[in-house]
């Protein structure tokens, strides 16, 4: 198998045998939506439910118990204030060069 | 307890370690009494610069070519940590850093913290900080675990900041046979052409999005990014669109920027982005859109039509 695979500074050609476990980045491929049918057809298949034996999990291996981490707080953060929202009639950028030279931008 | 050490794991290009890690020494640095880093790759070229920014060691595979470095990076990191067990290892939210963090905690089944901001030491125990719901609540996570803990951070997350310490002693770290995941190999390389200010670091950042209509509009974003010496950027939107390469994204899962000066161009700021781009010190967003959360967080907003704006600024800059 071949992939792609994304990189700080661009993506690697990668291959492996398989069977292989890949995963992949948002916006990889447009997603196929279903058709009418197919989400009629959808509701007939069966789901089965696996459960922590049926998997061979033990039970302290997962949940809080298992986590062996612990939230210890939740904060609010900081916000961020909104400044001046003018309305652009023709002269907005100069606004704009304004607010840039006061920084030394421009 | 108290924490001791903590290990790095170092990334860089062409011996010159990333920003990140070099954030990630500072953050470690102001924990724990002894830092030390793992390179999966040359790490002797690295070293000067490590060590200048508090590493004391620096633990080394020696170059990994053509090898997928997480799958290598894990096996050899496992068996370090064996030999010498650290409080914590601390890795970048990076590619290379999320696949080598997940294979680790697996193989030595402790867990994982990713994504995080800031790190701290209560009642001698490792804390880390996440933020969550779109940055507008903070997470502290606690490690109760015997045996490192495994922590990731986002990058602009710490300032990186050199010690004046000498170079960091290089140190050999054995590559270890991962199994059979030790098959993938990296077959090519693609860097993307990358000019001008670089996103990560450019004092101004000037992104374009949805709001440009088509793709030929981004030009505009990179002419007057040009005009002010800017990196320019996009929101995810037009890079899922194919407008333009995915190294340009700011974002949650983009890159985090925090210049001096942001200016938005057709963005919205939907929550994905304004992560990546809210702790930038100024913020001018245009849109047409009065209702647009990007007017939240902006310090300049313009209520008005990108494409009118835009060039009229860029005329503006050109002719003084």
């Amino acid at each position: 198998m071949k992939v792609q695979r994304q990189t700080e500074a661009g993506y690697d050609d990668v291959e492996c045998q398989t069977p292989a476990l890949v995963s992949v980045t948002a916006g990889v491929v447009e997603p196929r939506y279903p058709s009418f049918k197919g989400i009629m057809a959808a509701k007939k298949k069966p789901v089965e439910e696996l459960n922590l034996a049926a998997l061979g999990v033990d039970a302290a291996a997962v949940g809080q118990g298992g986590a062996r981490q612990e939230t210890i707080r939740v904060t609010q953060a900081e916000e961020r204030q909104a400044g001046e929202v003018i309305e652009d009639e023709g002269d907005a950028h100069d606004k704009i060069i304004e607010f840039l030279g006061e920084l030394k931008i421009v | 307890m108290s924490i001791e050490t903590i290990l790095v794991f170092g990334e860089g290009d062409e011996g010159t370690p990333s920003g990140l890690t070099l954030e990630l020494l500072a953050a470690a640095r102001g924990i724990a009494t002894n830092v030390e880093v793992f390179v999966a790759g040359d790490g002797a070229a690295m070293a000067p610069e490590l060590g200048a920014h508090g590493a004391t060691k620096v633990h080394a595979t020696g170059p990994l070519d053509g090898k997928l470095i997480g799958v290598h990076a894990a096996a050899a990191l496992q068996a370090h940590l064996a030999a010498s067990p650290p409080d914590a290892v601390f890795f970048g939210q990076t590619p290379d850093g999320r696949d080598t963090a997940a294979r680790l905690a697996v193989r030595i089944d402790q867990p994982v913290v990713t994504n995080n901001v800031g790190a701290s030491v209560e009642d001698g125990t490792l804390v880390v900080e996440e933020p969550v719901f779109g940055g507008t609540q903070n997470v502290f996570t606690a490690f109760k675990n015997d045996g490192p803990a495994l922590a990731m951070f986002r990058p602009k997350s710490f300032e990186a900041e050199a010690t004046g310490g000498g170079d960091a002693e290089v140190l050999t770290v054995d590559i270890v046979d991962p199994g059979p995941a030790g098959s993938a190999s990296v077959t090519g390389r693609h860097v993307e052409e990358r000019s001008g200010p670089q996103l990560d670091d450019a004092q101004v950042v000037v992104s374009g999005g949805r709001g440009l209509g088509q793709p030929e509009a981004f030009e505009m974003v990179d002419e007057l990014a040009d005009l002010l010496d800017a990196a320019s950027g996009a929101s995810r939107a037009i890079v899922d669109a194919g407008w333009v390469p995915y190294s340009k994204q700011v974002g949650q899962t983009g890159k985090v920027v925090k210049p001096n000066v942001y200016v938005a161009c057709g963005i919205s700021g939907a929550t994905q982005h304004l992560v990546g781009m809210k702790g930038s010190k100024h913020i001018i967003a245009i849109n047409k859109d009065p209702e647009a959360p990007i007017f939240g967080v902006a310090d300049l907003g313009i209520v008005g039509d990108v494409h009118k704006v835009v060039p009229a600024l860029i005329e503006a800059l050109k002719s003084r």
